[in-house]
């Protein structure tokens, strides 16, 4: 509990810092892309890193329900409805990401729009061929 | 596959939120296993039998024609 409050206090101040830093880049001619790049990182740690030392700071408060959200978290039950409705969802965003691409074709994109999206379904099956060949070697 | 939980645990005068926090597990699931729609791990069935001292095969009625 105390190292995981350590490294979020940590992320959450190195999130303030990129958020700092992108400020003080941009008005010293920074491209604004890397500001931009800076600050979305910066923000996303701090916001991400606040929420999770609130929780922990509730967890303390009231430690029956921090016993109910690891009882939750670790539940197979909703292990089991986690994993399946991930599972369907990036199916369904995979046949998303083709259909997209054959939208793009339809409206005249540019080429690397149909590519990156052809890119990232083939991506998609390859990973997923290659998790299921290592969990029949695992399991 | 049938099971005898809820018969169990209202003999054991417990309610589901007790039985759910014996097993480490959460209400919702002794919910869904005594109306059968959830089927338990095989680790959760052993911690179910050990809990009411008994086995498996007391608790779990396999029906052979279940797909």
């Amino acid at each position: 509990m105390k190292r995981k409050q350590i490294l979020f206090t940590l992320l959450l101040i190195a999130g303030l810092c990129l958020v700092g830093a992108a400020l003080v880049l941009q008005k010293h001619g920074v491209p604004d892309k890397t500001g931009g790049m800076l600050m979305g990182l910066g923000s996303g740690m701090f916001t991400a890193s606040a929420a999770t030392l609130l929780t922990l700071r509730q967890e303390r408060k009231n430690p029956a329900a921090a016993r109910q959200n690891e009882i939750s978290l670790k539940d197979e039950r909703n292990i089991a409805m986690r994993n399946r409705a991930k599972a369907l969802a990036g199916d369904v965003l995979q046949w998303a990401v083709l259909a997209a691409a054959w939208v793009a074709i339809g409206l005249g994109a540019s080429l690397w729009i149909v590519l990156l999206a052809v890119g990232v379904f083939v991506a998609k099956s390859l990973l997923e061929l290659y998790l299921l060949l290592q969990y029949q070697k695992t399991m | 596959m049938k099971n005898r939980l809820e018969e169990l645990r209202k003999a054991h005068g417990l309610r589901q939120e007790e039985l759910a926090d014996a097993l480490e597990v959460s209400r919702q699931t002794i919910g869904s296993l005594e109306n059968g729609r959830y089927n338990p791990s095989i680790l959760l069935a052993f911690k179910i039998a050990r809990y009411f001292g008994l086995t498996i095969e007391d608790i779990f009625i396999y029906e052979e024609d279940q797909t």
